[in-house]
């Protein structure tokens, strides 16, 4: 793969190009393959619908709800919604619903037992899980990002089901 | 891998047979390019009778004692070679000292220039197999010695040398998970990125000049490859979701990798120079971690359709794929070995992951050929399909090793407090 400056030089001004217009494509190709069901996290990058107006406040919103809001835990290697977590996003989903958020992400982390590879991975399915999980109880997801961490960013540093319990979760950050 | 017919060497002849018949126990295809297996219940080492080297014109007793302390640890690294030392033997066979062939050379420097004038000998009869002039720069002496190991390791097995091969990993000593890579001997650690993010699963281009990993540097993990010459990086897929386990193919046109978001993880195709990605897999589930065959036309890869991550292969183009690995509940990070007959890989035990093998048709069973103690993971073949590296941590101690698979030998390639991992062996470097 030895090429010249120049070689170089071209190369980039097409790659960059053709990145930005895969980047555009492959958007389209995922929203072509989703199929609207209750159960499957929808794109991301889908419009949403339009939100409904913000409930009227009387009070000044200080954020301090946002700690309110719970992170949700996950099974080892498993990416479905527990019973648990279901009633967690119940009250999560309402108190997002009641104040304007701004912007959310939700961070899918996993315990350190598996692969990097495959916990990156999972912990993208996780966050997925929980995004599509609130749309379907009606929060208005389209500023809402999803990014995994994997095993990379752990909560609790032990080695033990403890640990890894608390690690396995997906985390609301509002930046 | 180009096997040269030798000949002048009866020698290399009788180590053919040799190894020929234990490949056949071994229920190695009947293929005559394959047969030379040297099998773990009887491995074929060659008696090497290694001369002390001369002082050459210009150069100093110190030069040529550091070319030559080089050359005996790659010689002892090969695991092929018993190694006899020996003063400088007089013209003929050595007497009392039994060998298969003698090595000898000398050392010189001459117009900036270090220059190993190798030779390689047979015995008995001392015909000359080998006789090579290796010049580098003098601060370079290690690459004159690895030249002449990869030529002796050719000339008197016929397999590819690997003593001027590197190995990328991932270290995090300066805080943050970044990309390095080192000598394949442990000498020459070298940081390739420096974004202070995370960086992981690096994998090298088939030449060895660019490098594909994954980074979070623009918040999210995207895949990049580096230009190791000049440190130039290009994005190669990019986007919202993980992509992640980058793998450059064989013939180094193409790279695969895992792509996650919403309720797809598949593996996707996107041509090194940049374009636009092809979907590989559609099989529901995380798919991801893909290694390629030597050949180019097939994939081992991670699926967790069943329920469990588990290794599969399909073709790269496309159809079905097939269900390589049942024992055990975690098996991922396949590695094809670059002479096709084993698959590597992380199986997870009651204690952590051990490294394993398993035959990629499907024939032959899953074996672990690591022991513990603590986790050890991500193989990665030599390319000479005998040596895997791997990371391993226990009790505080972390680091990388490197496996001679039909021997059980294993050295220490780097060890630190800190965490390595994703360990990539690099292909040959060109002449």
């Amino acid at each position: 793969m030895r090429r010249s400056r120049l070689g170089t030089a071209i190369a980039l001004c097409l790659l960059i190009p053709a990145v930005l217009i895969w980047a555009g494509c492959s958007k389209k190709t995922a929203k072509g393959t989703e199929e609207p069901t209750a159960t499957v996290p929808p794109d991301t990058t889908t419009p949403p619908p339009p939100p409904p107006p913000p409930p009227p406040t009387t009070t000044e919103d200080t954020g301090a709800w946002k700690d309110q809001v719970q992170d949700v835990f996950f099974d080892y290697d498993k990416y479905e919604i527990r019973s648990d977590a279901r009633d967690m996003l119940q009250k999560d989903a309402g108190a997002l619903k009641e104040h304007s958020a701004g912007s959310l992400v939700l961070e899918g982390h996993c315990d350190e037992r598996g692969t990097p590879e495959y916990n990156l991975a999972l912990g993208q399915r996780r966050a997925d899980a929980v995004l599509a999980y609130l749309k379907d109880l009606g929060v208005e997801t389209g500023s809402v990002q999803t990014v995994s961490y994997g095993e990379e960013r752990p909560f609790a540093q032990g080695h033990d089901e403890s640990a890894w319990s608390q690690n396995r979760r997906v985390h609301f950050r509002f930046p | 891998m180009t096997r040269t017919p030798m000949v002048f060497s009866c020698i290399f002849v009788s180590m053919l047979s040799a190894w020929g018949s234990m490949g056949a126990a071994q229920n190695a295809p009947p293929n005559p390019e394959k047969q030379i297996t040297v099998s773990k219940e009887n491995a074929q080492i060659v008696s090497l009778v290694l001369e002390d080297f001369t002082v050459g014109p210009g150069a100093t007793q110190k030069d040529v004692e550091s070319v030559y302390r080089v050359l005996e640890q790659d010689l002892g690294f090969s695991n092929y070679f018993e190694i006899t030392r020996v003063p400088q033997l007089l013209a003929g066979d050595p007497v009392g000292i039994s060998g298969k062939a003698v090595v000898r050379g000398s050392v010189e420097m001459a117009r900036g220039q270090l220059v190993l004038r190798g030779v390689l000998e047979s015995l008995p009869g001392r015909s000359r197999i080998l006789s090579r002039d290796y010049a580098t720069k003098p601060e370079w002496y290690r690459e004159a010695a690895h030249r002449f190991t990869d030529d002796i390791v050719h000339f008197l097995t016929g397999d590819t040398g690997i003593a001027r091969t590197k190995i990328a990993y991932v270290s995090n000593k300066t805080g943050n998970k970044e990309i390095y890579v080192v000598d394949y001997d442990g000498f020459g650690v070298r940081q390739v990125t420096h974004n202070r993010s995370i960086n992981m699963s690096p994998a090298w281009s088939p030449d060895m000049r660019q490098i594909v990993y994954t980074s979070f540097k623009k918040g999210d993990p995207d895949i990049y490859v580096i230009d190791l010459a000049t440190g130039t990086e290009r994005l190669v897929a990019g986007g919202p979701g993980v992509q992640g386990a980058p793998s450059f193919s064989p013939d180094g046109k193409s790279i695969l990798f895992s792509n996650t978001r919403g309720r797809e993880s598949e593996l996707f195709m996107v041509p090194a120079a940049g374009g636009q990605p092809r979907r590989v897999t559609r099989e529901g589930g995380i798919n991801t971690s893909p290694s390629w065959s030597p050949d180019g036309h097939r994939i081992v890869f991670t699926s967790d359709r069943s329920g469990t991550p588990q290794l599969y292969v399909a073709d790269v183009d496309g159809g079905i794929s097939r269900r390589l690995t049942h024992g055990g509940t975690w098996n991922d990070l396949a590695s094809w070995s670059p002479t096709g007959d084993l698959v590597a890989y992380s199986a997870r035990q009651s204690d952590g992951f051990r490294v394993a093998v398993v035959d990629p048709s499907g024939l032959d069973g899953e074996r672990l050929i690591t022991t513990g103690p603590g986790s050890e993971e991500h193989p990665s073949w030599a390319p000479n399909g005998r040596h895997v590296v791997f990371s391993s941590g226990s009790g505080g101690k972390s680091g990388l090793y490197v496996l001679h698979v039909d021997s059980g030998l294993k050295r220490e390639l780097i060890e630190g407090s800190g965490i390595y991992q994703g360990a990539a062996w690099s292909g040959v470097p060109a002449r």
